[in-house]
């Protein structure tokens, strides 16, 4: 079963809003910011969400307390569901799903400090329940006044693979009408330097050049099996694979017109596994957008956004640029009008499993 | 505790905002005799006494067990703050 996208939202280095993304699709990414991370003798690159985004008083009010997680996964769930109508939905009938690779890290760092430093007796309440996963889909619909099932999916590889299976599932066994399925990433010191710790193991074994810095933000999709004229495409889960690509079993026989690829937050070498996975069968074209917003464990959902994009809007984006050189707008590749009816989104991971989202017209 | 009294008064200002996560609010709009919890003033809530509680904790060693001791030290910066200088090591 193929879901419509009804709505769209995203929060990330370039901007809040479905037309950032689309600008910084045509454009190319922002400069990194440069973050002092303990054990590290110089800053680490990463594409960070700038404080003033995650202002927005009607959206966060009673928040507070929330952390730069929760309010971001908010903010973009908040967007697609202003952007999908917002619904004509009873509230019950309304599901919410958090796909994430580390969730709100920072603050459980901040919790288990509080209590490595000052004892269990002392620790903050507001840590300790801002701590645990589902706090961000709490928010969600408490903010929104849902009341349909709630849930976040952790995993370091296909966080957003399950969750999309989980969509389908509820939407098919008519649990609910709508999901608001967000996919959200917090950039914090722990996630910098086991990154940067990998990445300097593998450079001596292979050499190759680093992905794209580290990313944060939150995109969402509003989900339904209900098409309005907001729909950006379809959207289904692609069988999840190990091992090779021969065994991905794709919905369609013929080939996409678009591969969208997704690099390993916490690989240096995607170069090498993107042939490996496209050699049975190459699509014409393919792109890898992770330098737009950086890499994330749950890029997936981020390639996704930008497929629904191009076929929404009938565009191929250009490959974004990973040269440190500035470059003119005439070097830069430009975004080109063409017919888009379906595009794979593949994201590869360590030990070579495969997970993947059909995007289609 | 040796600190003086308007110093200490500073702090803990500073000390709630951060803790809290009170947005928007600077030391100098909290006035010293302002009622932290309630209707008026900072309008604080159950959660935050609590966050008080361990506040005073980690900062001054110091610890509020009894409710209605509570009530008493977390009226305004006032009271908080001579309850901290009386107490305090």
């Amino acid at each position: 079963m193929s879901m419509k996208i009804n709505g769209l939202g995203s929060i990330f280095s370039g901007g809040r809003g479905i037309e950032a993304f689309d600008s910084v699709l045509r454009h190319g990414p922002p400069p990194p910011a440069y973050l002092d991370v303990p054990g590290f003798s110089h800053p680490l690159p990463a594409l960070r969400v700038e404080s003033a985004v995650l202002s927005d008083r009607e959206a966060l009010k009673s928040m507070r307390r929330a952390d730069r997680f929760s309010k971001m996964t908010l903010l973009a769930a908040w967007d697609a569901w202003q952007d999908a109508g917002p619904p004509a939905v009873a509230p019950e009938r309304v599901a919410a799903i958090v796909a994430t690779g580390l969730g709100p890290h920072v603050r459980t760092f901040k919790f288990l400090d509080g209590i490595l430093d000052f004892g269990d007796s002392s620790v903050s309440p507001t840590d300790f329940s801002h701590s645990v996963h589902n706090t961000a889909a709490g928010y969600i619909t408490a903010r929104l006044g849902l009341n349909g099932p709630a849930m976040t999916i952790t995993d370091f590889n296909s966080a957003f693979h399950q969750a999309l299976v989980m969509a389908q599932c509820w939407l098919a066994e008519k649990r609910c009408d709508l999901v608001l399925l967000s996919a959200a990433e917090e950039l914090g010191e722990v996630l910098l330097h086991v990154r940067q710790r990998l990445l300097h193991r593998q450079s001596t074994a292979d050499g190759e050049e680093p992905p794209a810095p580290p990313g944060e933000g939150a995109v969402c999709m509003a989900l339904s099996s209900t098409s309005t004229e907001n729909d950006y495409a379809t959207i289904s889960p692609l069988s999840l694979a190990t091992r090779h690509s021969s065994n991905l079993e794709k919905e369609s026989t013929s080939p996409a017109d678009l591969s969208i690829i997704d690099s390993n937050c916490f690989s240096r070498t995607p170069e090498r596994r993107k042939e490996k996975v496209l050699s049975p069968a190459p699509a014409a074209r393919t792109r890898d957008y992770t330098p737009c917003y950086g890499s994330m464990m749950s890029g997936l959902a981020w390639q996704s956004a930008a497929a629904a994009l191009s076929i929404k809007k009938q565009t191929l984006y250009p490959a974004p640029s990973v040269t440190d050189k500035e470059q003119s707008e005439t070097e830069k590749a430009q975004a080109e009008t063409t017919e888009l009816r379906e595009i794979e989104c593949l994201k590869l991971s360590e030990n070579e499993k495969v997970s993947g989202a059909l995007v289609r017209l | 505790m040796n600190k003086d009294l308007s110093e200490l008064k500073e702090e803990l200002k500073a000390a709630l905002i951060e803790n809290l996560s009170l947005e928007d609010i600077t030391p100098d709009q909290i006035d010293d005799d302002m009622p932290l919890f309630g209707d008026e003033g900072l309008e604080l809530d159950s959660l935050d006494a609590v966050e008080i509680v361990v506040m005073l904790q980690r900062n001054y060693g110091l610890d509020v067990k009894e409710l209605q001791k509570g009530r008493e030290i977390f009226q305004s910066i006032n009271t908080l703050a001579e309850y901290v200088q009386k107490n305090a090591s």
